[in-house]
């Protein structure tokens, strides 16, 4: 079996100011088919500007980063912008749903411009949302925005999908229904799913756990079972 | 404070390009405003004090001849103040360097040039010598066409001779501030001018020594002009009187006034949308950056900073864009101003035509930039003196939208364009309306082109078909027809018959001329509203369509013209039909039907002559030297100086219209997008992270503008026609009309023009979305 995502000896950094901050600092990292893979670590280790180079939203300063044979260490916008579009899907701690759209709406906007996307309403009836279909952003509690934005994630059948702290800002309660339909689609789409959190509770709910330290991947460990999300407390 | 004051140059900064839009648009306003406001009091206050200072008379009359004992029967007329008897006198000038016959207006004056009324100011030499027959003094605009200067000579053929007049003074008339021939539209000074000569020598040369042809009159104060015109006319009416008329009908003054009257018009509306598009730009500024702001305007409350004091702090944001683009504008008014009046200073001739920047101007620019500064910043005032401190530490509740019923069958992206607009229809409403006025300005800009366009082709090249036509002093026989014919050159000769009258309709009555037409004529045609050729009839007259409509006569209709030549013989004509022209209000029938009106047979007082085009100069040559003729008018040449008056003042207002209409479409779009931009950065992100690309990106940024725009072209055409229609109503009058007409390619160049500035600015914006930085923006909570 091939890795879907290689990435080798990868380092980022940011100018900030007079500073250069060292984001990553020679990673190495394969992802497989169907993985459901943790990213564990404190505020700055590096996971998000791994979550970004995987999701085609920044480019490496050295190394090589592939997805399948794309190339996204060397991609230009357009080829990253098409990248993004036909391959991955995205779940943001504040949700970013677009206020003027209704549920369904919110996720219809991702379907229209996909390949072979499922109809908005089974996408929201796997995150058991259908029946807020028609409901604004401003009516809907925030573990109901976050699995419409799953909902939107997994409707155009995404290779993966990347959650940068899907339950950062919901209770623990909420937070376990939305990884519950994260699990979900997993298990029943066979996308690979990558979870940033600093949550080590969510650990796991997962195939592999990757914990991140100084722009390093400084453990790495693998779940002989997974738990399912209502197992998880924190 | 000092801090606060700090924040308040840094947000300048930071929303600089949209403060420099509003400020650039309340600049235009206030240029319009203080250029044409103050062009409005120059002229005003010009015409005033010329008025007053050379006593411009307050009614006019002519007769045929009347002996000078009858000025004190004039004067002793109720409500007579002063009367000014003296001889005028038409003549065909040689002026050096002028290829074509010239004519002249002489007017007697007396030796001290000091009347009792329409005084001749001097601008350079001096009055003519008592007596003196071969002195003149030339007035300034004849002059400047023509290099004429004291000592310069002019020959002229006068009581049937030859004579040379030597030009001893350069001069200016209230009479003659706007200086045209009788008959015409635009001034043509290389053609036409006036010379005051000594009355006794004008007098002398029209054979009416003792007598007087001409009269002017000053009503004594609280004197009604109608009273006075009456009695006047009795009086006259022994001495071939051709009706007294008030200033109302003088036709210098009605030009003048006509144009002041336009000026006030145009400095009141056009910075009034100017002033209402800024305000708009100010207040979504400042709504945007106290929206963005609250968590500031909190924090400085909780700090103990008053409400008032924060307030103003905003306030000062709204009066800094009003001051910078008051200032701007009023350096630019006034340069307009003085640009403007340079201008008019080529066609009327006031002793002094000054733009003034005065107290007066300040203060009514003042004015209307306080109104646009409370226009623009009460919203916000209020907005962030409602705001409790603990609720501007929340974060913002999201914006509530309405789901739509029509919406379901949209594209999800449309969606979100169709809601935006709906979530702040006022907004949207004035966006739409400011763009449609800008568009209105030019598709207006541009139908005063198209208009005059259209007058000259049909007036130069349809109607007019002669090349020359020639007034005669006195009416002649119909052999004067075989004289002409004889003259080098010319090819056809069709006699003409201009008798003045007036005439009656019920109680409805107006002074017009009667012209008496040559059957079988075909230099000059007479057009229906279709534009077709109508046929005189063999009986009855056909009526000029505008003079029909200030009468109130129909087709069909009678009417009774009492002929203003002494006789004072009054006939009933039937209108055929009527003639849709573009100056004056005349009536025309066949040459006979006046003959017979008349009761003193065939005579004629002009002619139209066609001539080969090569003999031309020989035909001039001849003509100057012809006795008997009060003037030459060239259609060639006529047509020449329209145009180039046309072309000089359209290059000017047409640049101006665009300049101002592009601005205002600009600026709204402009302005739309970068608050857009602000309130839904992070939408967009997310949309460029869900792998939208960034023309998608940047067409749902600019989708609300595009669409509002686009709503905004019909009802800016719409409005632009409605203008057009309303102006082309409203400028027609007895002295010309302008048709309406509008075109598709006016219509589509108006388009074409605002929507290439909406599609720049939008670029513009567009174009930030390229710099987004996805990751910061994701990251930040709003």
């Amino acid at each position: 079996m091939q890795p879907v995502f290689r990435m080798q000896d990868v380092a980022r950094t940011y100018r900030v100011g007079d500073v250069e901050v060292r984001a990553l600092d020679g990673v190495d990292l394969a992802l497989w088919p169907g993985e459901f893979v943790v990213l564990l670590g404190p505020s700055g280790s590096g996971k998000s500007t791994l979550l970004n180079l995987l999701g085609g939203l920044d480019t490496p300063t050295r190394g090589s980063v592939w997805y399948e044979d794309h190339d996204l260490a060397t991609g230009d916008d357009a080829s990253l912008t098409r990248y993004r579009r036909e391959h991955v899907g995205f779940v943001f701690q504040f949700f970013n749903l677009l206020p003027s759209l209704t549920a369904e709406e919110n996720v219809a906007l991702v379907t229209e411009i996909a390949a072979s996307p499922m109809p908005p309403r089974e996408a929201l009836a796997l995150v058991g949302m259908a029946g807020r279909a028609t409901h604004f952003p401003a009516q809907l509690s925030g573990g109901e925005q976050q699995r419409v934005a799953i909902a939107r994630a997994i409707a155009k059948r995404p290779d993966v999908l990347l959650c940068d702290e899907p339950t950062g800002s919901l209770d623990a309660a909420t937070g376990r229904l939305v990884l519950a339909a994260l699990a979900r689609a997993n298990r029943e789409l066979g996308t690979i799913t990558a979870v940033i959190t600093h949550n080590a509770a969510i650990a796991a709910m997962g195939d592999r756990v990757l914990r991140m330290s100084s722009g390093r991947v400084v453990e790495e460990r693998r779940n002989a079972v997974r738990a399912s999300a209502d197992e998880l407390a924190w | 404070m000092r801090t606060l004051r700090r924040v308040l140059v840094r947000d300048l900064v930071r929303l600089g390009a949209q403060a420099a839009t509003a400020a650039l648009v309340v600049a235009c306003g206030v240029a319009v405003l203080a250029g044409m406001f103050g062009t409005w009091q120059a002229l005003e206050r010009a015409q005033r004090e010329f008025y007053a200072g050379a006593r411009f008379a307050d009614v006019f009359a002519s007769a045929t001849r009347a002996p000078l004992a009858v000025e004190r029967e004039l004067a002793a007329v109720a409500g007579v103040a002063a009367v000014h008897a003296r001889v005028v006198l038409d003549v065909v000038l040689d002026v050096a360097g002028v290829a074509e016959p010239v004519t002249a207006r002489l007017v007697g004056v007396r030796a001290d040039g000091r009347h009792a009324l329409n005084a001749v100011v001097l601008r350079a030499g001096r009055m003519p010598a008592p007596r003196s027959a071969s002195e003149a003094v030339a007035s300034e605009a004849f002059a400047q066409a023509n290099a004429l200067a004291p000592g310069s000579e002019v020959r002229a053929v006068i009581a049937g001779r030859l004579q040379r007049v030597t030009i001893v003074g350069i001069g200016l008339s209230p009479e003659f501030i706007y200086e045209i021939a009788p008959g015409s539209v635009v001034p043509d000074p290389r053609h036409f001018g006036i010379l005051w000569m000594d009355e006794h020598a004008v007098a002398s040369a029209a054979g009416r020594e003792g007598a007087f042809n001409d009269v002017a009159i000053a009503l004594a104060p609280g004197a009604r002009a109608d009273g006075v015109i009456a009695a006047v006319d009795g009086v006259l009416a022994r001495y071939g009187g051709r009706g007294a008329f008030a200033r109302d009908d003088h036709a210098s003054h009605r030009y003048i006034s006509d144009e002041i009257a336009q000026n006030r018009v145009s400095a009141t509306w056009l910075p009034a949308v100017f002033f209402a598009v800024a305000a708009f730009l100010v207040a979504v500024t400042l709504v945007r950056l106290t929206a963005l702001q609250r968590m500031q305007i909190g924090t400085l409350r909780a700090f103990g900073y008053t409400r008032g004091e924060v307030v103003r702090h905003y306030v000062a944001f709204a009066a800094a864009i009003v001051a910078a683009g008051g200032a701007a504008g009023f350096l630019a008014g006034a340069w307009l101003g003085f640009a403007l009046t340079r201008l008019y200073r080529d066609y009327y001739h006031f002793p002094s035509l000054d733009f003034a920047v005065d107290a007066r101007l300040a203060a009514v620019v003042a004015g209307a930039l306080l109104v646009v500064g409370v226009a623009g910043a009460a919203g916000a005032a209020v907005r962030v003196a409602r705001l409790a401190p603990a609720e501007a530490m929340r974060a913002p509740v999201p914006p509530a939208y309405r789901a739509g019923r029509l919406l379901p069958a949209l594209p999800a992206s449309l969606r979100m364009i169709a809601r935006g607009i709906a979530r702040r229809p006022l907004a949207a409403a004035a966006s739409a309306v400011g763009f449609a006025v800008g568009l209105a300005l030019l598709v207006v800009g541009f139908y005063f082109r198209d208009a005059l366009e259209v007058l000259l082709h049909t007036q130069f090249e349809v109607i007019q078909r002669e090349d020359v036509e020639v007034a005669f002093r006195e009416g002649v026989g119909p052999q004067a027809v075989h004289a002409l014919a004889r003259m080098p050159g010319v090819t056809r000769v069709e006699g003409e018959r201009v008798e003045p009258i007036r005439v009656l309709s019920g109680h409805r009555s107006k002074r017009t001329v009667l012209v008496g037409v040559a059957p079988g004529a075909e230099l000059r045609r007479l057009l229906d509203r279709s534009g077709r050729s109508v046929a005189l009839p063999l009986d009855g007259a056909l009526m000029s369509a505008q003079l029909a409509r200030l009468i109130a006569v129909r087709p069909g209709d009678e009417v009774d013209a009492t002929l203003l030549d002494g006789t004072q013989r009054t006939v009933r004509l039937r209108v055929a039909g009527l003639v849709d022209d573009w100056t004056g209000t005349a009536l025309w029938a066949d040459i006979a039907v006046v003959d017979r009106a008349s009761g003193i047979g065939p005579r004629l007082t002009g002619a139209r002559l066609r001539a080969d085009p090569g003999a031309l100069p020989a035909l001039y040559a001849a003509l100057k030297e012809t006795p008997g003729l009060a003037g030459v008018s060239l259609r060639e040449a006529n047509l020449a100086t329209f145009r180039a008056i046309l072309d000089r003042s359209f290059a000017v207002s047409v640049a101006i219209d665009i300049a101002f209409a592009g601005l205002i479409a600009f600026g709204l779009v402009y302005n739309g997008a970068r608050v857009a931009l602000a309130e839904r950065a992070t939408e967009l992100a997310t949309l460029r992270v869900l792998g939208f690309t960034r023309g998608e990106t940047a067409g749902l940024l600019l989708g609300e503008q595009a669409t509002l725009t686009l709503v905004a072209v019909p009802l800016g055409l719409a409005l632009g026609t409605g203008l057009a229609a309303w102006f082309a109503a409203r400028l027609s009058t007895d002295l010309y009309r302008v048709p309406f007409v509008m075109t598709g390619a006016t219509l589509g160049l108006a388009v074409a023009v605002t929507l290439a500035c909406a599609i720049v600015s939008g670029a513009l914006v567009g174009w930030r979305v390229r710099r987004f930085d996805l990751i910061a923006v994701l990251k930040a909570r709003e």
